[in-house]
């Protein structure tokens, strides 16, 4: 039987650009503590025009889980900016939020 | 750990020799107490739903035709739908349950709840009821969410193998709510075109995604997790309830669309996901229809599990 990673792959065979699946790889990616993986995947998406605002969230926490807080605090600045930028407040909270119980550099 | 709502009371709505009946919840709790899986979960205690909550998607009139029904011996109500002595109040306390797992994740007590009810909802009219469904749930969870909480978005995700027409109709115009729905087609209700997507302020925030009997299982998924992705992307749902029916898996009496138990993990996965993304992995799952009970306690087995294997 296919795993998840397995299925969302052959999905995106058909649909290369799809964030959405690329981010669900990235999860099933750092599921499987394949961070190096999931990581490049998150900073494509970071990457697109425009960027995935859901990236550096998620980036950002599995930094700061990895010991890598500098790394995780600029993913998090870079989305908190993004997230303002389209309009999206909540994640732009939800980074703050995070961005804060990281502490001072 | 995750919210679980269960409760005998729900046995009281008794249908006789119908497809929604209670020995559903009896297989689903006895196989859930098998595997321990319940143990797992909080289980809190909640009361049914009030006349507030109820009357921003149903007339109460409406509500007291069913009281007054179910008073009187009750019967079949409609073409479809049972009604016994107790069915008006184990309806309120579905849709109760629904309405005290959105309070609860809104508060942050846990991210998931699973509310294991019955009557279903999600054909329940706004004045009437239609297909099992006495009062709709998920509807009455996703105005309360709005209405006292202040969220919104909210997205509900519909995989129930009928249409939830029910659904469709409270949130047609409304852009505070967005509805999914994936839904074999043609079929009961005979609602869920793809061109049906709502109207006025609510244009575009209706999204219905027809299944033909015969579809394979991979294109069902990939479509479900593509579409849902790209409806998430754009309505960006602070909270995501699931209209979770059971009975699109393929020997459902009722149903059938060629699904497997294992399937519905990739279903519940991508909700997870979407969740994730947009709105802080807070996800309220209330069951709809699945009519062959052993596969039913199967296929809420893993969609339990995959709420639960998702909290950090």
């Amino acid at each position: 039987m296919p795993t998840r990673k397995e299925k969302i792959e052959a999905m995106l065979l058909e649909e290369p650009g799809d964030a959405f699946l690329r981010y669900s790889l990235a999860m099933e990616q750092e599921k499987e503590g394949d961070h190096a993986a999931s990581l490049a995947g998150l900073q494509s998406l970071m990457a697109d025009a425009p960027p995935y605002v859901a990236a550096f969230f998620r980036s950002g926490q599995q930094l700061a889980g990895l010991g890598r807080v500098e790394e995780a605090r600029t993913a998090l600045r870079d989305g908190i900016e993004e997230a303002r930028r389209q309009g999206n407040l909540h994640a732009a909270g939800e980074m703050g939020e995070l961005l804060a119980s990281l502490g001072r550099a | 750990m995750t919210l679980l709502y269960s409760d005998p009371r729900f046995l009281d709505h008794e249908t006789g020799a119908h497809p929604e009946r209670p020995q559903r919840l009896v297989q689903i709790v006895r196989h859930l107490e098998r595997t321990g899986l319940d143990r797992r979960c909080a289980r809190p205690t909640w009361e049914a739903v009030s006349d507030e909550r109820l009357a921003r998607v149903h007339d109460l009139s409406y509500a007291e035709t069913v009281a007054a029904y179910a008073r009187a011996g009750g019967g079949r109500i409609e073409a479809d739908t049972v009604v016994s002595p107790a069915s008006h109040d184990v309806a309120r306390l579905a849709a109760g349950a629904a309405c005290d797992a959105v309070q609860r994740i809104v508060a942050g007590e846990d991210r998931r709840a699973l509310c294991l009810v019955r009557p279903p909802g999600h054909h329940a009219l706004q004045d009437r009821p239609m297909g099992f469904c006495l009062f709709n749930n998920a509807a009455i969870a996703a105005r309360a969410a709005v209405e006292e909480f202040g969220v919104e978005p909210v997205l509900i995700v519909d995989w129930d193998v009928h249409h939830g027409n029910a659904t469709q109709d409270a949130f047609w115009r409304d852009p505070q709510v967005g509805f999914l729905s994936v839904h074999r087609w043609p079929f009961y209700p005979g609602t869920g075109e793809a061109g049906e997507t709502g109207e006025g302020p609510g244009l575009g925030t209706t999204l219905n995604l027809p299944v033909e009997y015969g579809t394979s299982r991979k294109d069902y998924l990939a479509r479900f997790a593509l579409e849902l992705g790209r409806f998430a992307d754009k309505l960006h749902p602070q909270l995501v309830i699931v209209s979770a029916g059971f009975d699109s898996h393929r020997d459902d009496p009722v149903g059938s669309l060629d699904l497997e138990i294992e399937d519905f993990i990739d279903l519940t996965r991508t909700v997870l996901d979407v969740a994730e993304v947009h709105a802080g992995g807070r996800v309220v799952s209330v069951l709809e229809g699945g009519y062959n009970p052993g596969i039913l306690a199967g296929c809420v087995e893993v969609h339990l599990r995959e709420l639960l294997g998702s909290e950090s």
